[in-house]
């Protein structure tokens, strides 16, 4: 189980990046944290003849750095897991709130701590695992894409538009993922998560997040997604729908569950067959409602 | 052969020269650069106390210190790890054999039967406990279910880990 | 000094701990080679293009097939080439083998090999491999795809079954799974031209039986090849059978005059090394009003793969079935029909029980299930049917030798506190949410034994003694050669506490030496938790007798009665005198002053030793306790208490590990592992994030209390139980799930029992009361309310 062959570059710049991309195009692959790159390639489920690292590129604040700007998070892509899940408590001043304890919660679902260690957020929004915490919190939250390239203007695309299916994206093969944005969650906000693995560091065999905006005691907005049900992760507008309007109680919890397996359609595998993944996702999605606070793996 | 550098693009079916700081020694050590960086430490430098159990970074048995930090070496190429600090299993122990408490205390706990998981379980512990000396019993086991291990059921593991937290 | 009965430090840890172990991927080499497997299940070979090797290079050096069998007329023997010849037969076969200078470059050279195969018609699960019109895999089984077919029945079942007060009837499924031990196979094969002799390092249970088997194979003389087992990082019975590529290295080694290695990578582990018990019993208990079984007759199906496995046979699980199918029980009347069916899909060898967890899970499901329909306590109904008189003699004519089986039952209960647990029970049904369930398995562990057991199966190449030499060298250390060889076992540690103790000193000064056949004695290695047992057994008797020489040359020198001699703390002693000699001295006088040893005795002191006994058995409870979450289907164990009788201990510490990494198997085989294929013979499961070893997040802490039965059937006072944990532990977590449904109605009687199935089982019986307001329904509300 050892990769086919492939040249490898660790450029200094951006620019260098860019410009490696362009040159091979789909030939090459972008290197961030390795952890899902390198087992494909182990397995020589892929193999990409170039390799552009971007582990030596010199300390950048927006591919390194995780600020608040204006109602808007950005995390640069090539921050670790690790580093959000130590993220210290009002770290991001004000507007820490429910978005900083759910990028804390999150981070302890995705993998194990060697794998924390090392793996991106980046690299994982990239790598459009339907199933990753990430990327469900990216399309559940409606986040941005910061793209940029050598032959285009820099854009952003939103969660969306990025993710296609599994392990694809609207990324093209020259262009290099620098940013994510997400909005910031007031502390009107309420948000959860649950998450349904077969053992600790497993990805989901289905796992659901959802937000709440509260006002006087109702629900005014309402954020739900779900990963493992689909090619991408979803939104789950139905049970958006049954929540918008209604007061936070379990029976309305319990009617946003079932309306969420109604609305989804997955297919299955040896994980789950596409009846029992609808089931969980009306399960997950009840008690992320539900949750008092992000739980933990353990 | 490319010189002791890693800039410009290496070629794939050229080796490159890299220098490897391995438990505090340098090494110098000629790959492709494919060549992973469990496979550089077992081959290239004969460290073979780093182990491979799965190749797609689910059972730790490669895990190795960079930087003080638990990665798998079965996920990292030789190439990404020219200047880090790299610290293996041959490290723990005094240069005259003299087992380090963590070593000790998985002897006295009964944490290793075949010892195939070992050294990776030793330097994932090392590093939770160095940085979380007082680590909880709950997120102790979660740390320690980043490896698998066939033989022990882990309790001998888990027991010898906490004695040399309780210890301190 | 007492050794035996301490839990000493392992003499195998502090290499190990350093990283210097040595496994076979650690020995250096010029070459890697790389087998090309079959991507079909079935299929007909018309072309291999490319730089390999194939059978016909193979067959022009007059390699000849793996022949294995067993004498009985209903056993199909079907010879097998090492490398494909004709058709494929699984995902995965060797058909051919590369040579590179690194794994690298193997690999690439072996995607560069083109297989021309003519797909046909797999068979890849037990219905279809029986249906009338199925095809068929061996034409040397012209009768189907069955390759073994047991029977036996008491005169009395049928009518014991007719006029009994309840019958349970029920089918119970294990889904196929795999040994897995953290190291894979592998192999690095030498030959030195100066002398034509090949030296194999290799990752195995039993170096002697494969030198035998290869040599076989190759036409070589044994004297020819060398085979070592080095640091074996696990084996639970996949490193027992003779894989057919390290017979090919042995192969490629001579033809190319070079060391080459072949290690395997986790894929093909998990694909082409050998997998087990996919199974499935139909069993019928017949019981009286009180809860006695009074008859069982059950029907065995075991899927074998497609290869039958040296020198075990693919008979290995379908007649263990038969044969130990009842367990403990008193029962009268047992009819039993049992078959191994061949398919397309990994061939099968004995994993860790064998087939005891399956059947153990069997008959613990009938126990319980019977005690549900009679009001009775699962408990009760197991005491009412447990031994008391030993031996015991099960219908199958076995004799169970003196066991605690009542003993253990009560005491693991009594750990668990049962009334605690079912005031906690109907405290969280009443209230929704998480199920508890507890549930108990009781069995028996036949182990230790030797060659009748084996000749009683009709084994070509019958195994079971264990020879070993022990020599006392001019310094007064000990050196013992074994022909059993550990798999990381410890069993190192626990034979210089036997041979320390006897000998009267320090454990310090014995080495042992294993896994070498030109260093040690011919015997079988590490299966049927049989290496304490035996080698222990022919140690210790090496042991008394070096002693006796021991004492014999020491009477001599201090003029006293051989009788009257202690040996203890490196010392011989006159008992009741303060003269003494130290044994460093002795030994001296024994190498070097020859002519002071007693007549007959000298010189040197070297003794041999075999030890090959009927066999004996252990028995265990054990007890889980799980949760289950009704929405979700989810497991989680809490609590698991065992309670364990093997005699006498030799190093209580290293028992415990052996009962808990068992009983971790165990845990895994009941809830997450599972090999699956597709309809068509494809294997989904080739990596670690789709087959799920647990973590150390899955599996809690596993209370032991040992109970002591002294028995003679093994001379060291030591029953065997390396199995134990595995065979016990499917069963209990099994029983506890079905606990924690029972009220509402589910049942499950497949192995794993994944999260989807436990939530299927509760659906279904949901479904079966037909209403919504059941139930289920009601803890779906009440976690809603
Ligand atoms: C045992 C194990 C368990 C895991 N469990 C989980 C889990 O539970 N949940 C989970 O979410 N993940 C899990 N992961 C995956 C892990 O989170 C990865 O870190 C992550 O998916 C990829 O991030 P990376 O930085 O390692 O990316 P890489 O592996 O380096 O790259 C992944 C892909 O993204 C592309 N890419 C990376 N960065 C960029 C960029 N900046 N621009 C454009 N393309 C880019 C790469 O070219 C590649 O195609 C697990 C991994 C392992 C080995
Ligand atoms: S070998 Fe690296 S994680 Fe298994
Ligand atoms: S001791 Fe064998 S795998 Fe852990």
């Amino acid at each position: 189980m050892k990769p086919a062959q492939f040249s490898y570059i660790a450029p200094e710049t951006v620019e260098e990046v860019l410009a490696a991309l362009a040159e091979h195009g789909d030939e090459a692959k972008v290197l961030a944290g390795g952890q899902s790159l390198v087992p494909m390639m182990n397995f020589r489920l892929a193999r990409p003849s170039v390799i552009v690292d971007i582990g030596r590129l010199a300390a950048d604040e927006s591919l390194d750095g995780i600020s608040v700007d204006e109602g808007t998070l950005r995390i640069g892509a090539r921050v670790r897991h690790r580093q959000l899940e130590h993220f210290p408590a009002n770290g991001l001043g004000p507007a820490d709130g429910p978005l900083g304890s759910l990028l804390r919660g999150l981070a302890r679902w995705v993998g194990h701590l060697p794998i924390r260690v090392r793996g991106t957020f980046g690299g994982s929004i990239a790598h459009a695992d339907p199933a990753a915490e990430w990327c469900i919190m990216a399309q559940t939250l409606g986040a941005e894409m910061v793209v940029r390239s050598s032959t285009r203007p820099m854009r952003i695309v939103a969660a969306e538009d990025f993710f296609e299916t599994v392990f694809t994206t609207s990324l093209e093969p020259e262009e290099l993922l620098t940013e994510v944005r997400l909005p910031v969650l007031g502390p009107d906000w309420r948000v959860g998560f649950c998450e349904f693995a077969r053992r600790a560091g497993d990805f989901a065999v289905v796992a659901a997040l959802t937000a709440l905006r509260i006002e006087d005691g109702s629900i005014v907005e309402a954020r739900v997604g779900a990963g493992g049900v689909a090619g991408t992760p979803v939104r789950l507008r139905a049970a958006e729908a049954a929540l918008v309007g209604a007061i936070p109680t379990p029976a309305v919890f319990h009617e946003a569950g079932l309306a969420a397996t109604g609305e989804v359609d997955p297919s299955g595998d040896i994980h789950g067959s596409a009846g029992y993944r609808r089931d969980l996702t009306g399960v997950m999605v009840r008690r992320a409602l539900g949750a008092e606070s992000i739980p933990t793996p353990v | 052969m490319t010189e002791s550098s890693i800039t410009g693009l290496l070629e794939s079916d050229c080796k490159t020269r890299l220098r490897l700081s391995v438990n505090g020694t340098e090494r110098t050590v000629e790959v492709e650069p494919r060549r992973t960086l469990a496979d550089a430490l077992r081959d290239d430098c004969g460290l073979t106390g780093t182990h491979l159990g799965c190749e797609h970074g689910v059972c730790g048995a490669c895990t190795v210190l960079i930087d003080g930090n638990p990665v798998r070496s079965c996920l990292m190429f030789a190439v990404q790890a020219a200047d880090v600090d790299i610290r293996t299993v041959e490290g723990m122990a005094s240069p005259d054999g003299t087992l380090n408490p963590l070593q000790e205390s998985f002897m006295r706990h009964h944490g290793l039967q075949c010892g195939f998981c070992t050294p990776g379980f030793l330097l994932l512990s090392e590093a939770v406990l160095a940085a979380r000396p007082d680590i909880d019993d709950a997120e102790l086991r979660e740390a320690l279910s980043s490896n698998l291990c066939r033989c022990t059921g882990y309790q001998g593991i888990i027991d010898a880990v906490r004695a040399v937290r309780d210890a301190v | 000094m007492n050794w035996v009965g301490r839990s000493l430090r392992r003499v195998e840890d502090p290499a190990l701990l350093r990283g210097q172990g040595r496994f076979v991927d650690d020995f250096p080499h010029r070459a890697t080679a790389r087998f090309v497997r079959s991507p079909l299940a079935s299929g007909v070979i018309e072309d291999v293009r490319g730089e390999a090797f194939t059978v016909a290079d193979l067959d022009a050096d007059g390699v000849s097939e793996i022949v294995c069998e067993l004498r009985r007329p209903d056993f199909v023997k079907v010879p097998q080439p090492l490398l494909a010849r004709g058709r494929v037969r699984y995902v995965g076969e060797p058909v051919a083998v590369v040579v590179g200078s690194t794994p690298e470059e193997a690999e690439d050279l072996a995607e560069q090999v083109e297989l021309d195969i003519r797909p046909t018609q797999p068979v890849v699960d037990l219905d279809s491999a029986l249906a009338p019109d199925a095809p068929l895999l061996h034409p040397e089984a012209t009768g189907g795809n069955v390759v073994v077919e047991g029977s036996f029945a008491t005169p009395g079942l049928a009518e014991a079954l007719a006029s009994a007060h309840l019958v349970v009837d029920m089918e119970i499924t294990s889904r196929r799974q795999c040994a897995m031990p953290l190291e894979g196979r592998g192999s690095v094969a030498s030959t030195n031209p100066a002398d034509d002799r090949t030296t194999l390092y290799a990752s195995v249970q039993s170096p002697h039986m494969v030198r035998t088997g290869i040599c076989d194979a190759l036409g070589l003389p044994e004297v020819d090849l060398r085979v070592v087992a080095p640091d074996v990082g696990g084996g639970f019975g996949q490193k027992l059978p003779l894989a057919r590529e390290d017979a090919v290295m042995v192969w490629l080694s001579r033809r190319l005059g070079t060391s080459v290695a072949w290690v395997e990578d986790r894929a093909e582990n998990l694909s082409a090394a050998w997998h087990s018990r996919e199974q499935r019993y139909r069993v019928k208990g017949g019981f009286d009003d009180e809860g006695r079984m009074l008859a069982l007759e059950a029907d065995i199906l075991c899927n074998t793969g497609a290869w039958s496995c040296y020198p075990i046979t693919w008979g290995v699980e379908p007649l263990m079935a038969l044969g130990e199918l009842p367990g403990p029980y008193r029962l009268g009347e047992y009819g039993v029909r049992s078959r191994g069916v061949c398919t397309n899909t990994c061939p099968t060898s004995p994993y860790r029980g064998v087939s005891r967890p399956v059947l153990t899970l069997a008959v613990e499901r009938l126990m319980d299930s019977a005690a549900g329909r009679l009001g009775l306590d699962p408990a009760e109904i197991r005491h009412r049917n447990l031994p008391e008189e030993f031996p015991h003699r099960s219908p199958m004519g076995y004799y169970l030798d003196e066991g605690s089986y009542r003993q253990s039952l009560t005491a693991a209960l009594a750990e668990m506190d049962m009334e605690d647990f079912r005031r906690r029970q109907a405290d969280a049904r009443s209230k929704g949410g998480r199920l508890p369930g507890l549930g108990i398995s009781t069995f028996a562990e036949r182990t230790g034994y030797g060659t009748p057991a084996f000749a009683a199966r009709g084994m070509s190449v019958t195994v079971g003694y264990e020879n070993v030499a022990l020599a006392m060298d001019p310094s007064g250390y000990l050196t013992l050669r074994i022909g059993a060889s550990p798999h990381g076992q410890g069993l190192h540690t626990a034979l210089t506490q036997i041979v320390a103790e006897e000998v009267g000193v320090h454990p310090q000064r014995v080495r042992i030496i294993s896994g070498d056949t030109d260093n040690t004695p011919y015997g079988w290695g590490s299966f049927a938790s049989r290496s304490a047992v035996l080698a222990g057994g022919a140690a210790q008797i090496a042991a008394r007798e070096l002693a006796r020489k021991i004492a014999a040359l020491a009477a001599e020198e201090m003029e006293a009665a051989p009788e009257d001699i202690l040996l203890d703390s490196g010392m011989a002693t006159v008992a009741g005198t303060s003269q003494g000699r130290s044994i460093d001295e002795l030994a001296r006088i024994a190498h070097h002053q020859p002519q002071r040893m007693p007549k007959g005795l000298g010189p040197g002191l070297r003794t041999e030793a075999g030890y090959d006994p009927a066999g004996t058995f252990s028995n265990a409870c054990h007890v889980a306790e799980v949760e289950v979450d009704p929405h979700t289907g989810g497991v989680q164990l809490k609590r698991f208490v065992v309670v364990e009788d093997a005699g006498r201990l030799i190093n209580p510490m290293i028992v415990d590990g052996q009962i808990r990494g068992g009983v971790t198997q165990g845990i895994a085989n009941a809830l997450l592992e599972e090999v699956i294929y597709d309809p068509d013979g494809n294997i989904l499961t080739t990596s670690l994030m789709d087959f799920l070893p647990p973590t150390a997040a899955e599996i809690p802490d596993i209370a032991i209390i040992h109970l002591e039965t002294v028995t003679d059937s093994s001379i060291t006072g030591a029953k065997g139980l390396g199995e134990g944990g595995a065979i016990g532990a499917p069963a209990a977590v099994i029983n506890a799930v079905n606990d924690a449904i029972a009220h509402l109605g589910a049942e499950v009687n497949e192995m794993p029992a994944t999260p989807e199935r436990v939530r299927a089982a509760i659906r279904s019986a949901a479904a079966a009361i037909g209403d919504r307001a059941d139930a289920a329904g009601a803890v779906e509300r009440s976690e809603a309310a």
